[in-house]
């Protein structure tokens, strides 16, 4: 079984080949694979996911194919607050926004959880300990509310910081 | 499709936004979330941890007065919270207007804790301002403030026109006398307050005075905390006036106060007559055996009294003779605190004969009283009949081994107590055999506290493999002895499976 590989298309089209073992790591992957017993000469499409981040898919899954399953996920566990991230995970994740956002819809398509638990934490901590105008900055957000709304959070802003 | 629009956090299905909110706490989701714009306001509006996030607690951080900005402007449009700790923060009186100005929108919050923090005077007017016209908050802790008389006075005021806030906590704030004449003023016309904590400010004769002339008019209030003020016999007996007349007040708490005989005699005779008052709290003063006499003859006929605090008050046997002859009578009492007085053998021998007719009290705690092994022993004799007392607390008490297997015999045949508390008693080895033996058999102990008697491994092996065949007993405290990590595991485990089975 080990070194056995089946082919993958990005939607820029190029093909890759992978080790089966990793390519499951993607349940939406293992899924094919088994309930629709894809033959495995067969190239299968990956209509969601362009090439520079399925080689970065491609790359955590190779270096996280040993990890242990994780536990079943329901409600409880999946508020744990578990905000460390490895170093190894942290190296991988000095992306830029847009690559790292990209990252969570591959993902979340593929139906990798150990990849989308590690890319929301890495999310969740550029949002900690910020002010919602600090929020705005990091994630280029505009502030839509009403004038009088901001109105109201300036006055407090200024009168804070006349302190 | 997902590469030709470069992604972005606002550009995430919500699920996946969801998703990163799950790796949040409440805090971060409040104030950094919340109010960046409508988009996420709106997503977090449906997200259910926002939903039924009713208590946030952020006791004991550094939050400041920069930090409670941002929690305040999160609290405007916020209708979910109910409960706010804010204890021990930093925040001074920048940061009580912050919250101030929040609480005259919002229409959510009924508890606010900002005690140990520093707002003083003028953090007291603000919040005092927005009382005035708040309907929604119904408890407010403002304990060790630094607010004064001052501070006192504009929350007084406020009391005045507020009709929503029934608890209010003011300990440690130095109101003086000038503070508690104020608030007892504003107590002749609120008709909302049931609980006022007006401990450790410094309140002599004379505000206790003003508080007992307001108990006449008041028919709200039903707690009052006055404990470690100055009030000395002179304010206990204006407080007894007030017992004779007001027909509200269950809880009374004049602890530290140096009441003595006479003050004690006052609050004795109103206790004959008044049918309202259900816990009194005289601990710490200057009783002695003649002020627990006065007290008796008040149990005799008092029928509504339920918990009795008489703990440091220099009772001896005497005194306990009466207090216990009384109790012969009374079918009131459940709990009776007589710790650190004097009682020796003979004042517990008088104790247990109460325990023997009695059949009201279910709680009863002799602390640092040393009544030795013979004390115990008339303890034990008691408890082989009575079949009321459910918490017995002998820590400290000096009964040894001897003592212990006295108790230990009794536990063999009581089917009442449930909680013993045998903390720093010299029970040593041949103590815990005694109780192991009995805990194979006993079926009604969930809570024994062994802690601090120097027992060993040998003991803790007693202990656990009895243990093994008991199912009841659920807490199990013996932090500070000599037991090796081993045994220390071995019992920690049991306890756990223990509580594990009522699940």
């Amino acid at each position: 079984m080990a070194g056995h590989k089946i082919k993958l298309q990005s939607n820029d089209g190029d093909i890759f080949d992978v080790e089966v073992e990793i390519a499951k790591l993607s349940i939406t992957i293992k899924t094919m694979l088994e309930d629709l017993s894809m033959n495995e000469e067969e190239i299968i499409p990956l209509p969601n996911i362009n090439s520079a981040i399925f080689k970065k898919v491609i790359q955590w899954t190779t270096h996280h194919k040993d990890d242990p399953p994780l536990p079943p996920e329901d409600d409880e566990n999946r508020e744990k607050n578990t905000n460390d991230i490895s170093s190894w995970d942290q190296e991988f994740l000095k992306v830029d926004q847009g690559t790292l956002f990209e990252l969570i819809l591959a993902a979340n398509y593929l139906d990798i959880k150990g990849l989308l638990d590690v890319t929301c934490t890495s999310v969740a901590n550029m949002i900690k300990g910020k002010t919602s105008e600090e929020i705005r900055q990091t994630f280029n957000i505009k502030n839509d509310f009403t004038p009088q709304e901001e109105e109201q959070i300036k006055k407090e802003n200024e009168w804070c910081e006349n302190k | 499709m997902a590469n030709k629009v470069p992604s972005s956090l606002l550009n995430l299905p919500v699920e996946l936004v969801l998703r990163i909110l799950d790796k949040l706490d409440e805090f971060t989701i409040l104030c950094s979330v919340r109010n960046v714009c409508t988009q996420l306001n709106a997503i977090t509006d449906k997200y259910h941890r926002y939903q039924t996030l009713t208590t946030l607690n952020l006791h004991n951080n550094e939050i400041g007065d920069k930090g409670v900005q941002h929690l305040a402007d999160a609290l405007r449009n916020n209708t979910t919270l109910t409960s706010l700790n804010l204890h021990n923060n930093n925040i001074g009186d920048i940061g009580a207007r912050h919250i101030a100005d929040a609480l005259r929108n919002n229409t959510t919050l009924t508890s606010l804790h900002l005690s140990s923090n520093k707002i003083g005077a003028l953090g007291a007017q603000v919040l005092a301002d927005t009382l005035r016209n708040n309907t929604t908050l119904t408890s407010l802790h403002l304990s060790y403030n630094q607010i004064g008389a001052l501070g006192a006075q504009l929350l007084a005021d406020a009391l005045q026109k507020n009709t929503t806030l029934t608890s209010l906590y003011l300990s440690s704030n130095k109101i003086g006398h000038t503070g508690a004449q104020l608030l007892a003023d504003s107590l002749r016309n609120n008709k909302t307050l049931t609980t006022l904590d007006l401990t450790d400010n410094r309140i002599t004769a004379f505000g206790a005075q003003h508080l007992a002339g307001a108990l006449h008019i008041n028919t709200t209030l039903t707690s009052l905390y006055l404990s470690s003020n100055e009030i000395e016999d002179k304010g206990a007996q204006h407080m007894a006036i007030a017992l004779k007349n007001n027909k509200t007040l269950t809880t009374l708490d004049l602890s530290w106060n140096q009441v003595g005989t006479l003050g004690t005699k006052h609050l004795a005779d109103a206790l004959r007559n008044n049918t309202t008052l259900t816990s009194l709290i005289l601990s710490s003063n200057e009783i002695g055996d003649i002020g627990a006499q006065h007290i008796a003859v008040a149990l005799r006929n008092n029928k509504t009294l339920t918990t009795l605090g008489l703990s440091w008050n220099q009772i001896k046997a005497v005194g306990a003779q009466h207090l216990t002859d009384a109790l012969q009578h009374n079918t009131t009492l459940t709990s009776l605190n007589l710790s650190s007085n004097e009682l020796e053998a003979l004042g517990v021998q008088h104790v247990a004969d109460a325990l023997r007719i009695n059949t009201t009290l279910t709680s009863l705690n002799l602390e640092s009283n040393e009544i030795g092994a013979l004390g115990a022993q008339h303890l034990a004799d008691a408890l082989r009949t009575n079949t009321t007392l459910i918490t017995l607390n002998l820590k400290g008490t000096g009964i040894g081994a001897i003592g212990v297997q006295h108790l230990a015999d009794a536990l063999r045949t009581n089917t009442t107590l449930t909680a013993l508390n045998l903390e720093s008693t010299g029970i040593g080895v041949v103590g815990i055999q005694h109780l192991a033996d009995a805990l194979r058999t006993n079926k009604t102990l969930t809570t024994l506290d062994i802690s601090y008697n120097r027992i060993r491994d040998v003991a803790a092996k007693y202990l656990a493999d009895a243990l093994q065949a008991n199912t009841t007993l659920k807490t199990l405290n013996f932090r500070g002895n000599e037991i090796g990590d081993e045994f220390q595991h071995r019992l920690q485990q049991m306890m756990e499976s223990s509580k594990g089975q009522d699940k």
